[in-house]
């Protein structure tokens, strides 16, 4: 890693640590302007989004809802720092992202946000715990530390007793709790959950809900949920509707859970 | 972490390994008898003798017979033995010694008859061969430190001459004789040798060896053990009707006060002043050490040709192992956009795919080696050397696979390290 991403990473745990606790109003995601456009230049240039604004503060349990097309992904890759955006000011726990190198990037992602996928994206042909391990890997945290941290957060989504089994081996909900399980093992700032129970039927997709629900209760994680279904919508404390790139309502959720 | 990946496409993994496998053991087997030939051939000839210096009767090369007709030519090139004129002679010899007190050491000179047989009675009755030669007293004296006297005397240049005496091993008396090796002490044996009936009376028994010069060319396939029948020079030479000259003569330099390598040219040199005015014969010096030089060179003319077809294989093998990388780099696009989801730097991609291809070189290297070491072996045991293996050449190999895995591994390493993460996590 160079140097100046070593600096830039302990810049991270100095804003994680230290000034989350003594501003506690400091938002966690600000976006002001976001704009992105692809085929820059080219005749087919395309705009999907056409100027976000975005603020969502520590603890907060938000959702963002929209029809597809509407840039929910293009939003979330943007949230997610997997994507700059063409325009814009987003500024992440303290962090321009504008300033940011790839490795400087990779190394936000790493420390700062936890992915959560429709499709779990977990390893193939390797153990749960390795999985859950993963992040921890890219952290440079030592390898009995690794599987400890591993192993804890196995339990809390109650996975410990499969930790053995490769990803071929458990079932969807399963899967998912393990995928949780790795986006929450580095203790990171922003929970990021892209369609997370898309791909599971309601009863397990109620399990996995509620798993969000206690980390956001238990934990007092910040999770942003990106879906197109508004029931699972109204459980989050705030409703962001986005539509043909832009975000067109906001609202309190019910907080009534889905029946599914 | 890159080993999985290699265990879970066995079969696909060993067909891209051949490349490198048949690369491989190919330089390691052509290492290893390259290794085991010299190796047999440098310890039976450092047995024989380091310092001994051939010098040897032989026809001039055409150019320099250019005044002679075709005719002549022709005929000589037919019936290709130097008359009685045209060999060392013992004064040419003299001389020798007299120019070179201190660098010689002594002059072998030996005369081979032929097949002896002598017909032992008995139920069945037997034949015994034995091999009889003419040899003198320097000759017989510095046959080696295994082949000792026993009892009786060696053969003497003055007091044996034309006397029909002999020295036998022990192994003859043994097979030939009978009784004690002691009691064979003048007792008489008559050989056959071209159809002729000789006596001769046991004068001395030498220390039978195995490790004979025979053997390193495999050994006789006669079941009897055929020895040397030691005989005086003149005697071998009335025998087969040859003249006072020598076709061939060993010089043994004095190690100690000579560098034989370079004293062979001057040996050569020397005798050849004396065929400066011959049409068609001369006199050349060579020795076990250049006999061993042009051997290796041999060797590494042969060696190179292999490592050629070696180097071909590999490259071939080493565009499979990027191939089959590219493959892998193509089927885990989704794996490797997760790992950049979940914060692995570029620098971490690259490590991992090329860590994969070093591992499969390696294992293609390891089997290569084994293969290479069991082949060069059983080649090595055919021509009849025992195996030596090349320790050098393995680790060559060991550092060639790891440098294969690198070089063919970085490109689609670095491909893998460069993907877009979205575009990578959305691939089907």
């Amino acid at each position: 890693m160079p140097e100046n991403t070593q600096q830039f990473a302990q810049n991270i745990a100095h804003t994680l640590i230290g000034d989350e606790a003594a501003h506690p109003a400091q938002p966690l995601i600000q976006m002001q302007g976001i704009r992105k456009s692809y085929y820059i230049g080219q005749p087919n240039e395309l705009e999907i989004l056409h100027g976000i604004d975005l603020t969502v503060y520590p603890g907060e349990f938000v959702a963002i809802v929209g029809e597809s097309g509407s840039g929910k992904s293009t939003l979330m890759n943007i949230i997610g720092v997997l994507d700059k955006p063409t325009a814009g000011e987003y500024v992440l726990d303290g962090v321009n992202i504008h300033d940011a190198d790839d490795n400087d990037l990779a190394a936000i992602r790493n420390r700062k946000i936890g992915f959560v996928f429709q499709t779990y994206n977990l390893i193939g042909r390797q153990s749960a715990l390795k999985n859950v391990e993963l992040p921890m890997l890219y952290a440079g945290v030592p390898a009995g530390e690794r599987t400890r941290r591993a192993k804890e957060w196995l339990d809390r989504v109650g996975m410990a007793e499969r930790m053995k089994h490769q990803p071929n081996e458990l079932s969807g909900g399963q899967k998912q709790r393990v995928a949780i399980a790795r986006a929450m093992v580095n203790e990171p700032a922003l929970i990021l959950a892209d369609e997370p129970t898309g791909a599971l039927d309601s009863q397990t997709s109620r399990v996995v809900m509620n798993l969000f629900h206690e980390l956001h209760e238990k934990y007092h994680k910040t999770i942003v949920l990106i879906t197109h279904n508004p029931e699972l919508a109204e459980e989050c404390q705030r409703v962001l509707t986005l539509r043909d790139g832009l975000i067109v309502g906001e609202r309190k959720g019910t907080g009534e859970r889905a029946a599914f | 972490m890159a080993l999985t990946s290699v265990k879970s496409n066995k079969m696909r993994s060993l067909l891209t390994m051949l490349g490198i496998i048949i690369g491989i053991a190919a330089v390691i087997a052509i290492e290893t008898v390259g290794n085991s030939m010299t190796g047999s051939v440098m310890d039976s000839m450092s047995g024989m003798g380091a310092s001994n210096i051939s010098v040897t009767v032989t026809q001039k090369s055409s150019s320099s017979t250019s005044g002679t007709s075709q005719g002549v030519r022709l005929r000589r090139f037919m019936d290709s033995q130097p008359s009685d004129s045209d060999l060392i002679t013992q004064d040419m010899m003299d001389d020798f010694m007299a120019t070179f007190p201190t660098q010689v050491d002594h002059i072998e000179l030996s005369q081979q008859v032929g097949d002896g047989t002598i017909a032992k009675y008995g139920e069945p009755t037997t034949t015994i061969k034995t091999s009889v030669s003419g040899a003198n007293a320097a000759t017989l004296e510095n046959l080696g430190a295994d082949s000792q006297i026993l009892y009786g005397r060696w053969l003497d240049d003055e007091k044996d001459a034309g006397r029909r005496v002999a020295c036998v091993s022990e192994k003859f008396v043994e097979q030939a004789v009978g009784g004690t090796a002691q009691e064979a002490i003048g007792k008489a044996v008559t050989l056959t040798i071209n159809k002729n009936l000789y006596t001769f009376y046991i004068q001395g028994v030498y220390k039978y060896t195995e490790e004979d010069y025979s053997s390193m060319f495999g050994g006789s396939d006669d079941d009897s053990i055929q020895t040397n029948f030691y005989i005086p020079l003149d005697v071998a030479k009335s025998i087969v009707g040859a003249g006072a000259g020598y076709q061939s003569i060993t010089v043994v330099a004095n190690g100690g006060s000579v560098n034989v390598t370079t004293f062979v040219d001057t040996v050569g040199d020397f005798f050849a002043s004396y065929y400066t005015r011959n049409d068609s014969w001369t006199a050349s010096a060579s020795s076990l050490a250049s006999l061993l030089d042009s051997m290796s060179e041999m060797m590494s003319t042969i060696s190179l040709g292999i490592s050629a077809i070696a180097a071909l294989s590999l490259l071939v093998g080493g565009i499979g192992v990027m191939n089959i990388m590219m493959v892998s780099v193509t089927e885990r696009t989704r794996e490797i956009g997760t790992r950049k989801a979940l914060g692995a730097p570029a620098s971490a991609i690259r490590m991992q795919f090329i860590t994969e291809s070093v591992i499969l070189c390696l294992i293609g290297g390891a089997i290569g080696i084994v293969l290479g070491l069991g082949l060069g072996a059983a080649l090595s045991k055919a021509v009849g050397y025992t195996a030596r293996p090349s320790l050098a050449a393995i680790v060559i190999a060991v550092g060639f696979s790891m440098a294969i895995g690198v070089f063919f591994g970085y490109y689609p390493a670095n491909k893998a390290a460069k993907l877009d993460p979205i575009e990578a996590l959305r691939y089907e």
